[in-house]
């Protein structure tokens, strides 16, 4: 008898043992496939609309239902496993392995007839299945030209990642002499990928008070962590695909996967010995760095949340070996499957303890010189800050759009952070400040690890990269108080104009790129006519003062108004939109985004705007109606019990008299405009009050903020302001 | 012709077979006995290929076993607990075998399970443990294999099946050279027979002989001494054991018979007679040589 012809006669003698499992495979994707495909089938013909939008609607979900299939995806998954454990689990069984050994078989072609059987009969099972389903969706009047291809790659990329999961539990199920063990290790090398890569992270951010990461970085990290577990990509797969996204080289790769697993399974089950059958571990050899593996980071995981629930030394320690015990331990007990010996390795659990502690010490201690590291200044190429708390009102990424779930497109902002987008268009060639910010907060780290640190200062993050002349890019975030001597040092860097450059969206817009100009003042909004290139004459003007405009400056003047430079893309996109409204979507939220503040001293801009037409009312009794004051009733807990208690009684001032407007003009401060400030200069404002100015053009009131400081202590009380310095 | 030699088999800490050498020739029927944990099923599963030896080597006329193919399919091993497809039937084993054993006779086993009365279409996981190992031995005997490897095979088997299957292998190595190798602890059952004997105690072999050489060689003599006398002042005679019912003596010798009675009658006893040894007594006494003392287990 041929090989060849053996192998086949075993592939139908192997099908004909696992009826059930054909019997589970076809019942679980008619439920997932056929079954809903017909259900929204249904739907679709039962339509008495003759509404186009809806039809199309309904045909693109049964379409989708084909394409994507994700209820199919999730019993696929379950097949697998079920797939594996029954053709292998024979190897698990000692009379078994006696009867499959010692048959006239090579060993590789018994194992070539179950793990070839394993992809073929599931993989003819959905094809049968899927073209049932698009017989249904055709019989329901969905066209060919709108199904297209798209079942055909589902179908490859479901195939495809059903034979990475079938194959990783048969490495599974080779390592492994027990069935539960095999299920334990399948779900280990789904995990175990992300949980590290997950771990790592969380070992960085526990040990590492200046760990930061950009963009590139995060990216890198969560692609690291969908990517190490096969069925992490599967996941992320789908999710693309439905997205409309095809990866024939991510698809390759799986293959590829694939391949090297089988030929792993395949070496393993040759090496595998028969008496491996009801053992825990098939190889002795892979006991000791499976455990290891293990134990270690569970050791550290028990110490990092031990850690973080009482934040002291004693509990890392004792979270760390706990960790390590009990997985030691366990897996011991899982090894010999004997409760009684659970240590039977002493050595090994020695070993593990050692390592695990030196590893919560070497973060604790920063044993890596992470947070103490700081650059040579003739290493550093070029720098770039980040500070948190500052400047928060500056909107960072652009407008875009992608397909919505009916076909149609959406227009989107596209976030970017702010320190990310800082890192790639900052270079402080004067690294001189970026070096002193750092140098105070590794001092700064210095103390809070030796809690020397005060905690009486309000504190705020600052990130810095350091560009090396090497190509690297270091990245470290400081914790530092926000004390004068920092707000002197942001000043400072404030006023650099290559920070500025890097900032602020609006320094690297060119003229050419402006479509339109807008501006709004307390709210109401005035287009800006001007051509390009007056558009350019503006957005140039602008740029000089905002590049010359000082902290100090910021911190004295109110912005009389704000101003946004559109772009050309916003423009297309606003008239594909103004096209055909029903196909896409535009939030007006997108045109709120990108203003800047205007100051008084920005006289050139002031200028232009004036020559386009463009004046700024000034908040006087001439513009101001009237200015409703809204005192909010206080309470304090300094009842009996620390019950809260009324201690100010809640009023409302209506002032119409122009004396009023006068006296309370000067003081106030536009909400908006006021969170448009540096962040760090805080007035003394009362926020225990609403204050809302009704203009004379305008029937809408706006909301405002007051200087208290600007105003006498008589005539704040006249005005029924608390004053918070004087205790009243 | 199977030969092992030097054949080690490690679990672990413990040595299941350890450096056995052993000449199995065809056309006789080789039994093998030993101690509880002596190593015969690891013995027989090196042999059929299902274990791997950690040293040494087994060979069916000079090839390796393990994963020879055309080796393989010149036996048939029957597990001591053999292994039936989930709900599978005395039919689905015999198509299956009929795929991997070239020569398997598909109409002997049609007519075997008839004569045995045991319906083809019933599930085998409802069949007494007897029936279970009749379908095993059909299915071997069908295989048409040359050697048939069974362990504790007679094991659950009433007599008349014992005989019948007995009467099943005399007849294929009358008919086709089979050369049954049996594992056994039921000694009586392979005394009737076996023309080779193997004992395997804690992992090594104690002997290979043949069982007339073996039972030649070995002697019970009944005796009542000459007064004064004591059995260990029987220099001449090899004592292997000794048994004393007050002045009745009961000596397992070795040695040929002529040699034996010879000796028995220099020293004058009052009465002496030789009778043959069993198996079981054989397997008793060479055991006890080797630190297998039923004493030493009881009391």
């Amino acid at each position: 008898m041929t090989s060849k012809n053996l192998c086949f006669k075993l592939m139908r003698e192997d099908i004909k043992r696992r009826g059930w499992t054909i019997a589970l495979t076809v019942l679980g994707l008619l439920f997932t496939t056929v079954i809903p495909t017909a259900i929204k089938c249904g739907e679709l013909t039962d339509l008495t609309v003759q509404d186009s939008p809806v039809i199309k609607y309904m045909q693109q979900s049964v379409v989708k239902l084909l394409k994507t299939g994700s209820m199919a995806a999730v019993f696929l998954i379950v097949a697998s496993v079920l797939w594996a454990v029954s053709g292998f689990h024979y190897l698990h069984n000692n009379k078994k392995v006696d009867f499959y050994h010692s048959i006239p078989v090579r060993r590789r072609q018994l194992f070539l007839a179950i793990y070839v059987n394993g992809i073929l009969v599931p993989a003819v099972i959905y094809l049968a299945v899927l073209l049932i389903s698009v017989g249904i969706a055709l019989q329901a009047g969905v066209s060919i030209k709108l199904i297209g291809i798209l079942p055909i790659q589902g179908y490859v990329l479901h195939l495809l990642y059903y034979s990475l999961l079938y194959t990783t539990t048969v490495v599974a199920m080779m390592l492994t002499g027990n069935v539960v063990i095999a299920l334990m290790g399948t779900t280990v090398f789904c995990s175990y990928g992300p949980a590290v890569v997950a771990l790592t992270l969380g070992y960085f951010n526990a040990w590492f008070h200046t760990f930061s990461l950009s963009a590139g970085q995060e990216r890198k990290w969560i692609l690291a962590m969908w990517n190490t577990s096969p069925l992490g990509n599967y996941i992320g797969s789908i999710g693309d695909f439905n997205s409309g996204m095809w990866y024939i080289h991510r698809l390759a790769g799986v293959l590829i996967i694939t391949i090297l697993l089988a030929g792993l399974s395949y070496a393993l089950y040759r090496l595998r010995p028969s008496e491996a059958a009801g053992k825990a571990m098939a190889f002795s050899c892979s006991r000791m760095p499976v455990k290891v593996l293990i134990v270690i980071p569970v050791s550290v995981a028990f110490g990092i949340f031990f850690y973080l629930l009482r934040s002291n030394l004693t509990w890392l320690v004792f979270g760390s070996l706990c960790g390590c015990v009990l997985c030691h331990c366990l897996m011991e007990i899982i090894y010999h499957f004997d409760f009684r010996r659970l240590f039977s390795n002493k050595i090994h659990l020695a070993c593990c303890m050692a390592v695990s502690l030196m590893l919560a010490f070497a973060g604790y201690f920063d044993w890596y010189g992470y947070d103490s590291w700081l650059p040579e200044a003739s290493d550093v190429k070029s720098a770039a800050i980040s500070m948190r708390d500052t400047d928060e009102w500056v909107t960072y990424g652009q407008i875009a759009s992608m397909p919505r779930g009916d076909g149609g497109i959406r227009f989107y902002w596209s976030y970017k952070n702010k320190t990310n987008y800082c890192f790639e268009n900052m270079s402080l060639t004067d690294i001189s400040q970026a070096m002193e910010l750092a140098d105070r907060g590794v001092r700064e780290d210095e103390r809070i690890r030796k809690n020397e640190s005060s905690g009486d200062y309000l504190r705020t993050n600052c990130t810095v990269q350091f560009c090396m002349k090497n190509g690297k890019q270091v990245y470290r975030s400081y914790s530092l108080p926000l004390d004068e001597e920092l707000k002197q040092m942001y000043a400072s860097i404030h006023d650099n104009p290559e920070y500025k450059q890097g900032a602020y969206p609006v320094m690297k817009q060119t003229g050419g790129e402006t479509g339109s100009v807008q501006v709004q003042q307390y709210g109401k909004r005035m287009d800006v006519d001007l051509d390009e290139a007056g558009r350019s004459r503006l957005l140039e003007a602008y740029q000089r003062e905002w590049l010359a405009l000082t902290a100090k400056t910021r911190g004295e003047e109110l912005p009389v108004g704000i101003i946004r430079f559109g772009t050309k893309q916003e423009e297309q996109f606003w008239k594909e939109y103004q096209a055909d409204k029903e196909g896409k979507s535009f939030s007006y939220d997108l045109m709120d985004n990108c203003y800047y503040p205007i100051y008084p001293s920005f006289s050139e801009t002031l200028g232009i705007l004036k020559d386009a037409g463009i004046t700024f009312m000034k908040l006087d009794e001439n513009t101001i109606s009237a200015i409703s004051l809204d005192h909010y009733p206080i309470y304090d807990d300094t009842g009996r019990n620390g019950e809260m208690v009324l201690v100010h009684e809640g009023q409302r001032i209506f002032c119409e008299e122009k004396n009023d407007i006068k006296n309370l003009a000067p003081a106030l401060w536009y909400r908006e405009y006021y969170n448009m400030g540096l962040g760090f200069y805080r007035m003394n404002l009362d926020f225990d009050t609403g204050i809302s100015v009704y203009f004379k053009d305008s029937d809408h009131p706006a909301s405002f903020y007051l200087d208290l400081n600007k105003l006498s202590p008589e005539m704040a009380r006249h005005y029924g302001f608390r004053l918070i310095n004087t205790g009243e | 012709m199977i030969e092992a030699k030097s054949l080690t088999k490690r679990f672990g800490d413990i040595e299941a077979v350890d450096h056995v050498n052993a000449d199995i020739r065809d056309g006789s029927v080789f039994g093998l006995i030993g101690t509880n944990g002596a190593g015969k099923s690891t013995f027989l599963r090196m042999l059929s290929g299902v274990l791997k030896p950690d040293e040494g080597s087994v060979m069916i006329d000079g090839r390796e076993v393990y994963e020879d193919i055309q080796v393989k399919s010149r036996f048939f091993y029957i597990s001591d607990d053999s292994y039936f497809f989930n709900n599978g039937t005395p039919e689905e084993m015999m198509n299956f075998y009929q795929a991997v054993y070239p020569r398997f006779d598909r109409r002997r086993f049609i007519h075997l399970t008839e004569s045995f009365g045991l319906d083809r279409r019933r599930k085998i996981h409802t069949f007494s443990k007897g029936m279970k190992k009749q379908v095993s031995v059909i299915c071997g005997v069908c295989a048409g294999t040359d050697y048939l490897f069974c362990d504790e095979t007679f094991d659950g088997l009433d007599p008349v099946m014992r005989q019948t299957v007995k009467s099943i292998f005399a007849g294929d190595m009358e008919e086709r050279n089979l050369t049954p190798i049996i594992a056994s602890h039921n000694l009586r059952e392979l005394e009737d027979i076996c023309d080779h004997v193997g004992l395997l105690h804690k992992g090594g072999i104690l002997f290979s002989r043949d069982l007339e050489d073996l039972k030649l060689n070995v002697h019970k003599i009944q005796c009542v001494l000459s007064p004064g006398m004591r059995p260990e002042d029987l220099t001449m005679l090899d004592v292997v054991r000794t048994e004393e019912r007050g002045s009745l003596c009961v000596l397992t010798v070795r040695g040929f018979r002529e040699e034996v009675e010879k000796a028995m009658e220099s020293c004058h006893p009052v009465f002496a007679e030789v009778i043959p040894l069993s198996l079981e007594e054989i397997f008793i006494s060479e055991t006890e040589v080797a630190g297998y003392d039923i004493k030493k287990l009881v009391f």
